[in-house]
């Protein structure tokens, strides 16, 4: 038989044909009902209708957990650090309230607090976002979901994995995964012990207060669980008394931090934070902020660092995709 | 001197200035600078307390194509959400939580239009624009030249942009994110520096009538202002920097607002 150009056309298309079958049969492609998905919906931006109009007590409700998870995943010492920061500005602001007071210290005490809690912000707006569970953008609606069947998506929606960017369509999915940067860019590392856990985490929660620092929040099971931090009751009661002192406070533009302290005082212990996100004692959870995301070789090295030899990505830091 | 974080009003202001800085970013082969553009250096801006304000990080700093329509997100205490920003050679429009601004030419004829649908509301601005052109370097839009925007009411503003000098004055303009407006803001380059955004590389001081001065730096790839005072539209003192990258942009304020914005 006689080798013909035709056979050898057939030959080479039915290689790869059988190639690019055995590739995807054999692809660690992840479905995205394994894991965590998002479910998108493309809309037209019209602020009036029902899922652009957030119900006023889910955000209140959404605030409280994130500051009371934001609480959580930080050490002993920034929170007594913040403790003593809302004492200390609520004994400023009283004395300049009361007739018999006096304020010894220069500057705005308002500008004190924010001056103190700068180095927390990444911290408090990645626990925001992360504990969000909803996004919203002028035409797409994001909810996060611990998997396309307990999201039920319903028509017109669309199920894609929360981390495997080559899931869905990809302009959607990549709008999508950026509308929950929180969540996407999440960072999953297993450190093989609880102990090690612990110390990484340690390390790393330092490192969230730097200026430099690509990192936000830093989270153990623990903290996703919810558990009560022994200082919470002193905390809540110091939040309270501050921003009834800052009610007083003749000084203007004072309401964020009203509506962040109020959160901060009446968070409730709930069931869980995040509840799409599931995972063992011995690992950790670490959100970049929002305006180092794209630094995935900065990031990659500060958790490293940390993580020391043996640690093992559960989910790696992700680039910016395609 | 001390050297405090921005109030909150500021950062709302700010979170308009970092929308602007992403539109300045936007770069079309059409509009002359085209074509990828190397962003020559940022130098760090030092604070008036010594400090420098801090560096962000976008990717890939070389931009070469940023017209198209960009998602962005913000998240901080003031402000968070998300917005959508179209920009080419012959449109800008920003829509956020059913608000919608867009600026539409075709030669001569320029329409502006504020739109609230949650209010029900749309305001058409006549706008006419004329005078020199300024290399912009990749900024899609000519925005250098002489500039006037009538309201429907007696709300109007005038300004004018060439590589040396920005001049604007407003008249009983109420706007939701800075309140009323009225006045006048000059500002001048005081150095030029090698930018994206051509003759807009460089020191520009801004005064008002008010106490606050701003002090902006574009250099590189990089958009840096720093506030300086305690009265007028801008509130208090507080800095805010946002870099453009290839298909992504992000930025941060001294107030804890944080931004990252991508094109799809």
């Amino acid at each position: 038989m006689r080798f013909t150009r035709g056979h050898a056309a057939v030959v080479v298309g039915a290689l790869a044909v059988t190639a690019a079958v055995f590739i995807s049969a054999t692809s660690d492609r992840a479905a995205p009902s394994t894991g965590p998905v998002l479910v998108v919906r493309s809309e037209a931006q019209d602020a009036s209708s029902p899922t652009a109009q957030r119900d006023a007590r889910t955000e209140v409700a959404q605030e409280e957990r994130a500051m009371a998870l934001a609480g959580a995943s930080m050490s002993p010492g920034d929170r007594h650090r913040i403790l003593e920061t809302m004492d200390f500005v609520r004994t400023r602001i009283e004395a300049r309230l009361s007739p018999l007071g006096n304020d010894l210290e220069d500057g705005d005490p308002l500008d004190e607090l924010r001056s103190s809690l700068e180095p927390y912000l990444p911290t408090l707006n990645a626990a925001r976002e992360l504990e969000r569970g909803s996004w919203r953008s002028a035409d797409l609606a994001v909810r996060i979901a611990p998997s396309c069947a307990a999201a039920a998506p319903a028509a017109g929606e669309t199920c894609i994995a929360l981390w495997d960017t080559r899931d869905g369509p990809p302009v959607l999915g990549r709008r999508a995964r950026f509308l929950a940067w929180a969540a996407a860019r999440a960072v999953v590392v297993e450190l093989g012990s609880r102990a090690r856990a612990e110390e990484c985490a340690t390390a790393l929660r330092a490192r969230t207060r730097l200026a430099s620092s690509t990192l936000a929040l830093v989270l153990l099971d623990d903290d996703l669980a919810m558990r009560p931090t022994p200082d919470r009751a002193e905390i809540q009661e110091a939040a309270r008394r501050l921003a009834l002192a800052l009610a007083s406070h003749p000084g203007a533009g004072a309401s964020a931090e009203r509506h962040e302290l109020a959160a901060l005082a009446e968070a409730r212990v709930a069931p869980r934070a995040s509840a799409w996100l599931t995972v063992p004692p011995t690992a950790l959870v670490v959100v970049p902020r929002l305006s180092a995301m794209a630094d995935v070789v900065g990031l990659t090295k500060e958790i490293e660092a940390a993580a020391g030899p043996g640690a093992r990505w559960i989910h790696a830091p992700a680039a910016a995709e395609p | 001197m001390s050297f405090r974080p921005a109030s909150l009003r500021v950062s709302s202001v700010l979170a308009c200035l970092l929308t602007v800085s992403l539109a300045c970013g936007g770069g079309s082969t059409s509009s002359g600078g085209g074509g990828t553009a190397g962003p020559g250096t940022a130098v760090p801006v030092t604070l008036p307390d010594g400090t420098t304000v801090p560096t962000v990080a976008c990717g890939e700093e070389n931009v070469s194509n940023a017209s198209g329509s960009w998602d962005v997100v913000a998240s901080g205490t003031s402000a968070a959400g998300a917005a959508n920003l179209t920009i080419d050679a012959s449109s800008f429009v920003v829509q956020s939580s059913g608000r919608t601004l867009a600026f539409h030419t075709n030669g001569t004829t320029m329409t502006l239009q504020w739109t609230d649908s949650g209010a029900n509301r749309q305001s058409a601005i006549a706008v006419t624009h004329g005078g020199a052109a300024v290399d912009t370097g990749l900024l899609p839009v000519a925005v250098g030249g002489q500039w006037t925007f009538k309201g429907q009411g007696s709300e109007s503003c005038s300004a004018s942009l060439s590589a040396t000098a920005f001049n604007a004055t407003c008249s009983q303009v109420r706007t939701p994110q800075f309140g009323r407006l009225e006045g006048t803001v000059v500002g001048i380059r005081q150095q030029k520096l090698t930018s994206v955004f051509g003759e807009l590389g460089g020191v520009w001081h801004l005064t008002s009538a008010g106490s606050t001065t701003v002090d902006a730096t574009i250099s590189g790839n990089v958009f840096t202002a720093v506030v300086n005072g305690s009265g007028g539209p801008l509130g208090g003192s507080g800095w805010v920097t946002v870099k453009v990258c290839n298909g992504a942009a992000a930025g941060k304020t001294s107030s804890g607002l944080e931004l990252a914005a991508t094109l799809h």
